[in-house]
């Protein structure tokens, strides 16, 4: 099989520039298909810039995209394999679901609008009534019946449940569950909560500092790190092989959050897995470190 | 496609087409006796193509744009460009059939025997007659939409349509409009005066003892001007189609 076959997603130092300011860069992964991403990064890191330019909505400054095998364009066959919701679920405030519904038969050459509508009679959300009129978890749900009656073949959602209280959260991830297990499609789910994300997604993207920090299988993800705590050395008398996300010093303990690519063998540490939120936290305070040093240093130029 | 316009935007559709139905049973019953009413009336139209512009060209994209349905609309099985061309349809066919209604409705009565009592060539009875009402009007909407896709909100768009309307309108009719024919002139007596509706661009000057020298442009040129306005506006128009196109196509959502 074709590399481009099983991948949904490729990537290689994609970025995107807006006046003098990167939103996103050297942004390089690749999703394989029939997977569910968790697309990660503290707010402002470029997750909404990056699924912007997986489905074509804007143009790359920098590097490559491929999705499901083509480059991100506007061309009625691109179109019809992606499925994207946008932040805050924008819909035709004055038109109701039905109509929205209606639209999509139009526009669509694929249409499967008696899911949709089964999907919208189960949760009991009127389909006749303004959509502006409905509560936010219901037009979260309207939007996500919308893009699977697309019957896309990779699904990008950017910040889905921002918006929602956790029922309808608990609610759309049940919703989102179903439907992939249904149609066996890809989807990235991007959140600045990996909490919501955990039980649905078995593949992780983790953005910070606009680049990519991890890209990979969530076991995988979880095998690769470690807790290492001993007794307080330097962090430069670690070994090589481990590479440091997290140091903790007491005056008699350093605490490490280390990738590995292998068995720790030095004896003097206590080995302990971590999880996913805490790897994760890692890295984005790395993310936090690395922009407030880069604060000292425009402060101690002046 | 066609029909996410017609569903988006029936309610102005029906709107603008009631409007127009009340304008012209208006004009249609009045008695056609001289009457300011009336006149006003037909002076009021001078201003139709603009609020087409305003209130529908310019929120027509930016309205998308400001609630972020583009994004919606962008990511169906439609390109952009057909997204775009399905609304610059509507929005032209609607436009053309709003200005040309009028214009019949007003062309006719102003050639009854009332007319405007002016030159049908001058500023004002010209505007509001013959066929470059349907140019503004097609101008005016797509002036909208081309600054609503630059812009995209539509506080701003509806600003700036407002005034490059105006600025365009006005430059083009006192200063480029006198000149798309070379004018006549003519030494007259002041028995013999100025030729019925011609259009007097300047001030008569005394020639001699008893003549007057008078430039104008006669009357029958009333519709090689109307061609020719029409012709600027369209051109225009077209202008602003390829910067809609620009705006949509290859500029980020």
């Amino acid at each position: 099989m074709n590399v481009r076959d099983v991948l949904a997603i490729h990537t290689t130092g994609l970025g995107k520039r807006y006046g003098s300011s990167w939103a996103l860069q050297d942004f390089s992964a690749s999703v394989p298909r029939g997977h569910v991403t968790a697309l990660v990064g503290p707010n402002g890191v470029g997750k909404t810039t990056l699924l912007k330019l997986l489905v074509g909505l804007c143009a790359p400054s920098a590097g490559e995209a491929e999705v499901l095998g083509r480059v991100p364009q506007q061309s009625e066959e691109f179109l019809a394999s992606i499925g994207y919701l946008a932040q805050d679920v924008p819909l035709y405030k004055q038109l109701s679901a039905d109509d929205h519904l209606e639209i999509g038969a139009r526009l669509n050459r694929d249409w499967d609008a008696t899911a949709a509508r089964a999907r919208l009679a189960a949760l009991r959300i009127p389909t006749n009534r303004p959509v502006a009129t409905l509560s936010g978890g219901q037009r979260a749900q309207v939007g996500l019946s919308l893009v699977l009656a697309k019957r896309p073949q990779l699904l990008l959602l950017d910040e889905p449940m921002a918006a929602l209280d956790p029922l309808a959260r608990r609610e759309f991830l049940a919703s989102l569950t179903a439907a992939v297990a249904d149609e066996g499609l890809s989807v990235v789910v991007s959140s600045h909560l990996l909490h919501d994300l955990e039980r649905v997604c078995d593949h992780l993207i983790l953005l910070a500092a606009s680049r990519t920090q991890l890209c990979g299988d969530i076991d995988e993800v979880l095998a690769e790190h470690r807790t290492l705590v001993g007794p307080r050395r330097a962090v430069n008398e670690i070994e090589p092989r481990l590479t440091v996300v997290k140091a903790t010093q007491t005056p008699r303990q350093t605490r490490l959050l280390v990738r590995v690519d292998g068995p720790v063998l030095d004896p003097s540490w206590e080995v302990t897995e971590v999880g996913l939120e805490d790897i994760v936290l890692a890295y984005m305070e790395q993310d936090e470190e690395l922009a407030n040093g880069q604060l000292v240093e425009i402060g101690h130029a002046q | 496609m066609n029909y996410l316009v017609w569903r988006l935007h029936r309610n102005q559709l029906l709107t603008a087409g009631g409007a127009l139905i009340v304008l012209t049973v208006v004009l249609l019953i009045l008695p056609k006796s001289d009457d300011h009413a009336i006149e006003a009336i037909v002076y009021v139209t001078i201003v139709v193509p603009l609020l087409l512009g305003l209130f529908w060209g310019a929120p027509l994209l930016a309205k998308e744009f400001e609630d972020g349905t583009n994004g919606l609309a962008w990511t169906q099985g439609v390109t952009r460009r057909r997204w775009l061309r399905s609304n610059l349809m509507w929005a032209i066919l609607a436009a053309t059939m709003w200005g040309a209604a009028v214009t019949a409705v007003v062309t006719w009565w102003s050639l009854s025997e009332v007319s405007l009592g002016r030159s049908r060539l001058g500023p004002g009875p010209f505007d509001i007659q013959g066929i470059v009402p349907v140019a503004y009007s097609v101008f005016a909407v797509v002036l909208g939409i081309a600054v609503g896709s630059m812009f995209r909100r539509v506080l701003p768009a509806m600003a700036t349509t407002l005034a490059a309307f105006v600025a365009v309108r006005v430059v083009i009719a006192v200063l480029v409009r006198p000149h798309f024919m070379s004018p006549v002139s003519r030494v007259v007596s002041l028995v013999q005066g100025l030729p019925a509706g011609a259009w007097l661009l300047s001030n008569p000057t005394s020639v001699g003892s008893n003549g007057t020298l008078l430039t104008y442009q006669p009357v029958n040129r009333f519709w090689a001007f109307q061609g020719i306005e029409t012709g600027v506006f369209v051109v225009l128009a077209a202008g602003l189609v390829a910067l809609a196109y620009r705006m949509v196509v290859t500029r980020d959502a």
